[in-house]
């Protein structure tokens, strides 16, 4: 590929069909062909940046305005940014608990835009879906709105499932991660479809001598649960157990 | 799927419910899969005290006997109970018995299946209730 694929033009010069082709291709297909490259609107079409949902009293959103990083957002092929703090409307949930769809609406000569909520989840047009948040009835949860193209946590590069343990025993987990993970978690669950309380297992027991279970290399992690019949698996203030279920999340 | 960990003698270890081929087999386990869920496979050998299972439990000593509930969902009459290292027999009805531990001395009762090969001593196979002095 040539880049760009227009020249300049001197004054009176002519300009060609192939000048005007050239520079129509440099700027809908980036200099490529229709055959090999989708339009930059079609590429665009999805972009969102700078966006916050925040909670503002009384069961509203707004999407708080930094001049330095307004939020940008393309809705229906239209090049949008917020000027100014945008808030939903007083008034916006009723009916019964519910999760809610938050809208970016697009308005009639406007270069920003409006926020908007609905029980559906389908946009109508001018509109894109950006969030969900939880009307608990009476109430919008503060901190139930959340933004889909936030960059939350992502899910994890390893999830060993829950698998059952008991006390004075070895697991060891095979990750497949190539290399020791930056980050990883192992919980404890009294149920083996993890709908109990998750407890973060630190040091388990015998009391007077507790410790770390859990160690990791490039290659697996290998779990060494307690001698103790009481402690042996979760030593915890939410309760403690010498078996149970343990579950494995690994980030690279 | 569920993949069943078993130690060199064929004990049950441990199970889990991952599509993934993780477990280092080390020390002569292995593994077997079979087509159930977590939940069926840990209602096969269930010990529980006022619905908990899974937990440590722990009471005084006040002579008020702690009811541990037996269940298995597999159709047998009786399993094998291991008290502190006894094997007792338990009758079971419809899959399930209610043992009933002293409280009138403080100290530990580790409970779990005699026959390891069948039942599983982990997850919510094993149950450690301790009685502790009434101060």
């Amino acid at each position: 590929m040539t880049y760009p694929n227009s020249s300049d033009v001197s004054p009176s010069q002519p300009t060609a069909s192939a000048q005007y082709n050239h520079l129509r291709r440099d700027a809908i297909y980036n200099g490529n062909t229709a055959a090999e490259s989708v339009t930059l609107g079609d590429f665009m079409a999805n972009y969102v940046s700078n966006f916050a949902l925040d909670y503002l009293a009384t069961n509203r959103i707004r999407i708080p305005y930094d001049p330095n990083l307004p939020a940008r957002i393309m809705i229906d092929g239209f090049m949008l940014k917020q000027t100014s703090n945008i808030d939903l409307p007083v008034s916006s949930f009723s009916g019964a608990a519910a999760k809610w769809y938050i809208f970016a609406n697009r308005s009639l000569s406007s270069t920003s835009f409006t926020l908007s909520v609905n029980t559906s989840l389908t946009a109508a047009s001018g509109q894109r879906l950006i969030g969900e948040c939880y009307w608990d009835g009476s109430n919008l949860l503060a901190n139930s709105p959340f933004l889909y193209s936030a960059p939350g946590l992502p899910p994890a590069d390893y999830d060993s499932g829950w698998f059952a343990v008991a006390y004075a025993n070895t697991y060891n987990k095979v990750h497949q991660l190539s290399s020791i993970p930056r980050l990883f978690l192992l919980l404890h669950n009294s149920a083996a479809d993890g709908s109990g309380i998750s407890n973060l297992v630190g040091n388990v027991g015998p009391v007077t001598n507790s410790k770390s279970v859990i160690g990791v290399n490039a290659t697996q992690f290998t779990i060494q649960t307690g001698n103790d019949s009481t402690n042996g698996t979760l030593l915890s203030q939410n309760g403690s157990s010498a078996a149970g279920y343990y579950r494995i999340q690994a980030w690279r | 799927m569920l993949t069943i960990l078993r130690d060199s003698n064929g004990n049950i270890k441990s199970y889990a419910q991952s599509p993934l081929d993780d477990s280092n087999l080390v020390l002569g386990e292995w593994t077997e899969t079979i087509q159930t869920t977590m939940e069926d496979y840990a209602d096969r050998f269930r010990l529980s005290v006022v619905g908990v299972a899974g937990q440590y439990f722990s009471c005084k000593a006040t002579g008020v006997e702690v009811i541990v509930s037996v269940q298995t969902s597999l159709s047998i009459p009786s399993v094998e109970l291991d008290i502190n290292g006894l094997i007792e027999t338990i009758d079971l009805t419809n899959g399930q018995a209610y043992l009933r531990l002293s409280t009138e001395t403080p100290g530990l009762f580790i409970l779990q299946p005699a026959d390891r090969q069948l039942f599983c001593a982990a997850g919510v196979g094993l149950l450690t209730v301790e009685v502790t002095p009434n101060e």
